[in-house]
């Protein structure tokens, strides 16, 4: 973690937008799921939808989109 | 001395430098010692002195504006009595505008603080952690009051100083990342905080928020700590909820 140019510290900025994160939370009380797998579950959507994760970020803030439970 | 900047400006000139060589290697005696001398320049006195008390709770003179021996005594005896010793007791600046006054007050540092051609002393606190560290002693050739502001920039340097103490290791590139990261990652557990509050409460992602920020003050609990605990400790959870739905009660 001492080095800058880790991969964690990529992933860090790219996951650490406020939409991202807000929406994880959102994901969390919606589908009682731990952080970690509700990011997971952000992610998968927004990669098998060809969308970045920030934009699912937004519509699930907007209440535009909700993710089902499994 | 002769000096046509702004007093303002010479403070904030001070202030940012000394926190400017916090954040690099500095040494804990020189920064110090330089503190006394910026208090003695900016406060207009004529000598400045940090005293810090060892677990026994006696004071140790730690850095002064001059090394004349009258003075080195003069803080030697504060560990005795006099303002130091009381403000370090007590917490509380104590300020002495004419020692004349205080002959019976301090029978042995009064008649002392006089002879050595000091008429003024006051005293502000070093605190930490709730506690006092000791106190800043200043001391002036001429009767004279310390002026409030004139209070605070001494109270401003001292809390410079008790950072510089506290600081137990002046950071280095590589203590700098793991705190930044750790800084990071908090923010990220607040932001998802939001998020989770906004859902289970129905308000605004910047209302959860003032929820979070409001229930974090009124129960004495780091912000970041309420989101941790929000986003890992499933047992938490319920009764944090709870008690945050009754601040959005409260508030309407």
């Amino acid at each position: 973690m001492n080095d800058p140019s880790s991969s964690a510290w990529a992933e860090l900025n790219a996951l650490s937008r406020a939409e991202v994160s807000q929406a994880t939370g959102m994901l969390v009380a919606q589908l009682n799921l731990d952080p970690v797998e509700a990011l997971s579950r952000l992610r998968a959507h927004a990669y098998a939808t060809g969308r970045s994760a920030t934009d699912v970020a937004r519509d699930i803030l907007e209440r535009r989109l909700r993710l089902d439970a499994d | 001395m002769v000096n046509d900047t702004p007093r303002e400006t010479r403070v904030l000139s001070a202030v940012v430098s000394l926190v400017d060589r916090l954040l690099d290697d500095f040494d804990v005696v020189d920064l110090l010692t330089d503190l006394t001398e910026r208090c003695a320049d900016l406060l207009d006195v004529a000598s400045a002195g940090f005293l810090l008390a060892d677990p026994l709770q006696r004071l140790h003179l730690l850095a002064a504006t001059s090394e004349q021996t009258r003075e080195v005594e003069l803080f030697q005896l504060q560990a005795e009595e006099g303002p130091c010793v009381e403000c370090y007791r007590t917490g509380q600046p104590v300020l002495v505008a004419d020692m004349r006054t205080e002959i019976e007050r301090w029978p042995q540092f009064a008649p002392t603080a006089l002879e050595a051609g000091f008429a003024a002393v006051h005293a502000v606190p070093m605190r930490a952690a709730g506690a006092v560290l000791g106190a800043l002693g200043l001391f002036d050739t001429r009767p004279k009051e310390l002026a409030e502001a004139d209070r605070l920039v001494g109270q401003t340097l001292a809390h410079i100083a008790c950072v510089a103490v506290l600081q137990e290791h002046p950071p280095t590139p590589d203590t700098v990342l793991p705190p930044l990261r750790a800084a990071l990652a908090s923010r990220v557990q607040v932001e998802q905080a939001k998020g989770f509050l906004s859902e289970m409460l129905g308000v605004s992602v910047a209302e959860a928020f003032g929820l979070m920020r409001s229930y974090s003050r009124t129960q004495g609990e780091h912000l970041t700590a309420v989101a941790r605990r929000l986003m890992t400790d499933r047992h938490a959870r319920p009764q944090l909820v709870r008690a945050m739905a009754d601040l959005v009660r409260d508030g309407r």
